[in-house]
């Protein structure tokens, strides 16, 4: 039998003080494993956004901040008169290398609105979209069902938009008392237009008094796609010459809208960083009373031969060992906890993945908690005089 | 016999709150290889304090152990573990074996901190504790736990063990107490045999009178002193110096 068998043995025998000890361990290395993977699925939504854009450069009011833009991520308050996307186009054009280059230029309008959608009116995102320039930019949007619109009285609806209200083709949504007839259903692409009513661009901008404003115009150019250089001198200059909008790269734009989640996840983090600290100290007084409660142990351990080093060994290996245990339970159920906040919460639609640089953190921090809490008392009583510790009490 | 244990002027203060108390008070002793020792004396006269400090358990305040002519108190702490490890076994009132192991490795537990048994065969120690409990009817217990043996059980499972390591000493701080009549003389037999068939030098603390019949040597102990001009110590333990 060697010393660390002596150390699992222990664990076993003593499953009780065990698994209380593995419970303090779990919680703080759950917690952190679900900030660290829902941070991570933050990170992947927004490049995933950005690649599903499929625009080079988007311009929108100056006014709108990280605060302003809605829950789906898009600005319905903040309006730029149609007249600024010529002047954008110009500037554009002037910048690009190749006077060949085709600019495409698509303009969006967004309104957040009660809908009628199916028996219930839903607070719903409008978007007036030119159903040809968008497919012009984005040949990969697709429908799941139905057609795309031919008459000014048609809509097409997200996926999820769809599915979640249980609306079907040729059905009829009512948007600001008119009614537009159901032409397709949108593929889901995990973005924010999954949850979006579509209609035409001008009969939206007529239906909210808006004509000639638009809420966001999308460029699309190649010689700005290959060379960020080149981009980042059109955003430059659209944003020095042109008063009260904003030029981003999607890039730009897909960040500021998860700034404010990334915040929030990094205020989350720290917190979850003081709720180890105060777990470590739990652990610390459980700990000190378990070993406490271990001391005749101890004691009889060091009249039979035991060194101060194979002490520490022994009873390291045993915490340790819960410690890593409490790691690899900590970090599945951080997973499962990331579905839940993913699923019902944030619906950042990236799915769970194991991240293993995650997998060794869980390990790593969990090791760490036992180990911080364990060594001092572990230390201290590795020094304890034989014959005062047959002066307390067993407990098994 | 030779002489193999030596003590010299030996003390061991205790301080209790602001109590000073003196449990050895300058003790000089010698003990021979091979001897069967028994300490007397009324709770408190220092018999245990005595032993342990004997047995590397306790720091004596002053003066000197010496086994084998060796200084054992002059040993850091992993030489100190080493010695109670090789040249000592131990047996308890109680408290004496791990509640989480059962009886073959509470047996072959002093043999995972011996460097030089560590490098044996883990089959050959368990064949040697099995022969060892074997030889103290206990073979049908090698896979009970502590919780489930009897006192006199207990005591023969801490006795196989304090031999895993063949030990040249083998020290008992009351390995009788708490044992009824039948089950104390079985274990003094056991003693006794470790002492003949063994050739193991033993050194036992007790109060019961029992063991006096037995030993080759009685020490009376007091107020911290060996009655050393004591004609007939077992006359004087009768006569009520050790209650």
């Amino acid at each position: 039998m060697e010393l660390i068998v002596l150390a699992i043995k222990d664990i076993f025998r003593r499953k009780g003080k065990s698994l209380y000890l593995l419970v303090a361990i779990v919680i703080p290395v759950a917690i952190l494993s679900t900030i660290l993977l829902t941070f991570d699925n933050a990170d992947s939504s927004l490049s995933n956004l950005a690649s599903k854009f499929g625009f080079t450069l988007i311009v929108q009011p100056k006014n709108v901040r990280v605060d302003r833009i809605n829950q789906i991520g898009v600005n319905t308050e903040e309006y730029i008169p149609e007249g600024v996307v010529r002047e954008i186009e110009k500037r554009v054009r002037e910048i690009i290398l190749n006077p060949k280059d085709r600019i495409i230029t698509v303009v969006r309008f967004y309104k957040d609105e009660k809908v009628l959608a199916g028996k219930y009116e839903v607070s719903s995102v409008v978007a007036g979209v030119d159903f040809k320039s968008e497919l012009e930019a984005k040949p990969s949007w697709t429908l799941t069902d139905g057609r795309w619109p031919t008459s000014d009285r048609e809509a097409v609806l997200g996926g999820t938009y769809a599915s979640s209200r249980k609306i079907s083709l040729n059905d009829t949504v009512t948007i600001n008392g008119s009614e537009f007839k159901v032409a397709g259903i949108l593929q889901n692409y995990n973005s924010s237009e999954d949850y979006m009513v579509f209609a035409p661009f001008a009969e939206v901008q007529k239906l909210f008094d808006k004509t000639g404003f638009v809420s966001v115009i999308n460029i699309q150019n190649v010689s700005l796609d290959k060379d960020k250089k080149l981009l980042q001198a059109a955003v430059e200059d659209i944003n020095r010459n042109i008063p009260n909008i904003t030029a981003l790269s999607p890039q730009q734009f897909s960040t500021m809208k998860y700034t404010l989640l990334k915040k929030t996840l990094k205020f989350l983090l720290a917190i979850v960083v003081a709720t180890v600290a105060v777990s470590i100290f739990s652990i610390f007084n459980i700990m000190t009373s378990v070993l406490y409660s271990r001391v005749k142990e101890i004691g009889l351990l060091k009249s039979v031969g035991a060194s101060r080093s194979q002490l520490l060994t022994i009873f390291l290996s045993e915490y340790l060992t819960i410690g890593l245990i409490g790691g690899m339970i900590g970090y599945p159920l951080g997973l499962f906890m990331t579905y839940l906040l993913d699923s019902f919460l944030l619906k950042l639609g990236t799915g769970v993945r194991v991240n293993l640089l995650y997998v060794l953190v869980a390990l790593l921090v969990g090791v760490f908690c036992s180990f911080a809490a364990s060594s001092y008392p572990i230390y201290r009583l590795s020094r304890i005089k034989i014959t005062e510790s047959f002066r307390t009490q067993w407990e098994g | 016999m030779s002489e193999f244990i030596r003590t010299n002027g030996l003390k061991k203060i205790y301080h209790v709150g602001d109590q000073r108390v003196e449990a050895l008070k300058g003790v000089d002793l010698e003990i021979a290889q091979g001897d069967f020792v028994v300490f007397m004396g009324h709770s408190g006269s220092g018999k245990t304090t005595l032993v342990s400090t004997i047995g590397g358990l306790t720091r004596p305040t002053e003066g000197t152990v010496l086994i084998e002519g060796k200084n054992i108190w002059k040993l850091n702490d992993s030489q100190l573990s080493n010695f109670r490890n090789r040249k000592i076994g131990f047996m308890f009132q109680s408290f004496s074996l791990l509640p989480t192991l059962n009886v073959l490795n509470n047996v072959v537990m002093p043999a995972i901190f011996n460097s030089n048994s560590r490098k044996k065969d883990t089959d050959a120690l368990k064949s040697k504790a099995i022969s060892l409990l074997t030889d103290l009817d206990m073979k049908s217990k090698v896979n009970s736990f502590p919780s489930e043996l009897s006192g006199g059980e207990q005591r023969r499972v801490a006795i196989a063990r304090a031999l895993i390591n063949d030990p040249e000493i083998i020290l008992a701080d009351e390995p009788t107490g708490e044992l009824d009549i039948r089950t104390e003389k079985e274990v003094i037999e056991i003693c006794c045999q470790i002492n003949n068939v063994y050739k193991k030098t033993l050194i036992v603390v007790s109060h019961s009178l029992t063991w006096l019949e037995k030993a080759k040597t009685t020490i009376v102990m007091k107020d911290g002193f060996i009655y050393k001009d004591l004609a007939d110590p077992v006359q004087a333990i009768m006569n009520g110096v050790c209650k």
